[in-house]
């Protein structure tokens, strides 16, 4: 019997599923118009973009300021060390007792070191400053400073010398060396030659001066390095260092200088590294280069265009932001009835991915480095972070709410689990109800522990770094709009209160100079364990961002 | 015919129609071409159906048969042109309850247990109202079928 009412769904589906019926006009356009509304409102809800334009700009202004500064400032003193190159004969204003019965041998001391230095042809070379300037001898280093913490030989001394104003330096390194001041001032300069090389130790006996230890670390300024001719007026010095001693100083002032010991072993025995001069002499680095002492008048001195910017602290700290996407990778917990996880609605990965869209944030932190060695850094730091997540409609279903005792509609997201209270119409057990324009918000500080390797020497080098993070939740709730359009705060519960992701971060740095560096640090953070815990699913955030760092070294 | 089917009147329909296609140019980016666009636009149609059922059932609550049976009276004439728009009539008038697990069921091919995840039900209600779609579109159909029931609808 071939009667249609026996497989009634049959009968429907044949006869409606290819019927098609054409909506009226008014539909499409309502459609158009909503779409054109749609589009206008778009750009405001990237609201995040001008933020971030604008903090960048400022990282960028600050940047440029702190840059300015800095040159304003060394042209300052400049300025100042030439005019103080120009006055001859600088007088030290000593007033100690002890040193005057020194004072007296100031002329026959004098002597020695005109003979030492060849200090007419010294003087010769060095009366145009701005000739001598181009003439800088210095040399990028290309080697580079290992520490150890081994006592030099004591044995092998070898004396530099200072004649008005003027360093000399011995063409035949050893182990230490000592620059001696002529107005009895000494400052040491202790150097380790490295073990592969062999030196001619000398004992140059009528080079040493007298020497006083007491020098301020303030006491002078150093204006230049030149050795452009010592080599050819004196084959026993190979270079000048040209300085001026502070006429500020005060005599009640003076301080020991510290000596620094041999805290550095050189790879090259030419090489004199300009950090221990600096350090010395109180110099700033920048302005110091490593200079490479030789003898040999066929090696080529040149000056260098651009010095190594090497700060001597190991410390550096730096400030960040980037716009970060973040997604969830979710996986659906199979054990939610042995949890006593209610779960009504049947939610899984599937479903709570399809309802939810992630807003992209704005990640603002600063940062502690410290260099392990010349390219190899350790970096840790704070970041605070804030992500939203929007759901246009969501069903709920009344469920138990364990930590307070009553029943609510429960709300199961990717980031945990909520119960929302309608105080007006309190749900019994098997209520549902559905809500628009859900969001939650969840607050981050996350502490990276990473190391950065650098690769390149110059001003541009690539930084990658690779590390954990360690994230502390700060706060989390999820707002909504009720029945009547009252908008209604639940708490997030199930988040955990630490988690722990990798970090990769392939850099890119510009050195501005020896302190202030920008860098451009796109990233890619996974977190390797689950933020929540008791939820419908366990979920497992990534990001991704774009960040400007500006870096500034001691 | 989708929205027609899920919906009580022609305006419903054109409200489900109207939200299903501004949802559909607002996820545009995320269909993956993997499956035909028109099953695509197809879900989202019936998503925006169910959407504007659990709005519905949270207005007022569900009224079972009352609404089935109050249709009685309007009823239209199907006896001499049975074709898809009277069947789409009789589908339109059944309870919501029961027009939603029908249409789930028997036009999209879900199963009871996808068929409760999605309107918040337990299996034993689906099965309970696609029993009763049945039985009361059987009903109409014998009702107003003389060949049937040996006996003129009108007169």
């Amino acid at each position: 019997m071939d009667n249609p009412l026996h497989n009634i769904d049959k009968l429907f589906r044949n006869l409606l599923e290819p019927t098609e019926e054409t909506p009226s006009e008014k539909v499409w356009n309502n459609i158009n118009k909503k779409l054109d509304d749609q589009k206008r409102k778009k750009p405001t809800t990237a609201f995040w973009w001008p933020k971030t334009t604008v903090l960048l700009l400022l990282f960028i202004g600050l940047g440029f300021g702190g840059y300015q500064l800095y040159h304003q400032k060394k042209l300052d003193n400049n300025s100042k060390n030439k005019a103080l190159s120009k006055q001859n004969n600088l007088q030290l204003p000593i007033n100690n007792d002890s040193l005057k019965k020194e004072n007296l041998n100031k002329e026959k001391k004098a002597e020695i070191n005109n003979k030492i230095i060849n200090k007419a042809e010294v003087d010769s070379n060095l009366k145009d400053d701005k000739i001598k300037s181009k003439n800088i001898i210095t040399s990028l280093n290309k080697k580079r400073i290992s520490y150890t913490k081994k006592e030099p030989p004591l044995h092998a001394i070898n004396k530099h010398e200072i004649a008005n104003n003027k360093i000399a330096i011995k063409p035949k390194f050893d182990n230490r060396k000592t620059i001696v001041a002529t107005d009895n001032k000494t400052l040491k300069l202790n150097l380790l030659k490295n073990k592969k090389t062999k030196n001619n130790l000398t004992n140059d006996k009528d080079i040493i001066n007298g020497k006083v230890d007491n020098l301020t670390n303030n006491d002078l300024y150093f204006n230049k390095m030149d050795f452009s001719n010592a080599n050819k007026t004196n084959k026993s010095i190979i270079g000048i260092i040209d300085f001026n001693l502070n006429p500020d100083l005060k005599n009640d002032e003076q301080k020991i200088l510290n000596t620094k010991k041999a805290d550095c072993e050189l790879n090259d025995e030419r090489m004199l590294p300009s950090s221990i001069i600096s350090d010395l002499l109180n110099l700033e680095t920048a302005h110091v280069p490593f200079l490479q002492l030789t003898n040999n008048s066929a090696t080529k001195k040149t000056a260098v265009k651009n010095p190594p910017l090497i700060s001597k602290s190991r410390f550096y700290i730096s400030a960040f932001a980037a716009p970060e996407w973040q997604g969830f990778q979710l996986q659906d917990n199979d054990d939610q009835q042995n949890n006593g996880i209610q779960n009504r609605g049947g939610d899984t990965k599937t479903k709570i991915m399809h309802r939810e869209d992630e807003d992209a944030s704005l990640v603002t932190g600063i940062g502690l480095g410290y260099h392990l060695s010349k390219k190899l850094s350790f970096e840790t730091g704070l970041r605070y972070s804030e992500y939203r997540i929007k759901t246009d409609s969501i069903k709920l279903f009344a469920a138990a709410n364990n930590s307070t005792g009553t029943i609510g509609y429960k709300i199961n997201t990717s980031l945990g689990y909520g119960y929302l209270n309608n105080t007006n119409n309190p749900p019994a057990m098997g209520d549902s109800m559905t809500i628009q324009n859900l969001q939650q918000s969840v607050t981050y500080v996350t502490m990276p522990v990473l190391l950065r390797y650098q690769v390149g020497k110059g001003r541009l080098s690539f930084n990658p770094a690779l590390g954990f993070m360690f994230n502390f939740i700060l706060g989390s709730s999820i707002h909504t709009n009720i029945d009547n359009g009252q908008r209604q705060m639940i708490n997030l519960q199930g988040l955990k209160k630490v988690s722990v992701g990798m970090l990769v971060s392939p850099s890119i740095y510009y050195r501005i100079n020896s302190h202030i560096s920008f860098g451009l640090d796109p990233y890619l953070n996974y977190t390797i364990s689950p933020i929540n815990k008791a939820t419908v699913v366990d979920s497992y955030p990534y990001g991704i961002g774009l960040g400007a760092t500006v870096r500034y070294q001691f | 015919m989708i929205c027609l089917r899920y919906c009580k009147n022609k305006e419903e329909a054109e409200d489900v129609l109207q939200e299903g296609f501004i949802r559909a140019f607002k996820y545009l980016d995320q269909y993956r071409s993997e499956g035909p666009f028109e099953g695509w636009l197809r879900k989202i149609m019936v998503n925006c159906a169910l959407r504007k059922y659990e709005q519905l059932v949270k207005q007022q609550p569900v009224l079972d048969l009352e609404g089935f049976e109050d249709a009685n009276a309007t009823l239209p004439d199907v006896y001499s042109k049975m074709g898809s728009k009277d069947l789409l009539a009789l589908v339109q008038q059944l309870p919501p309850a029961c027009r939603m697990v029908f249409n789930l069921y028997v036009f999209e091919g879900l199963k009871h247990r996808e068929i409760a995840g999605m309107l918040g039900i337990s299996e034993g209600t689906s099965k309970s109202n696609l029993s009763d779609a049945r039985t009361l579109l059987k009903q109409r159909l014998e009702n107003i079928n003389p060949q049937k029931n040996n006996k003129p609808a009108y007169g």
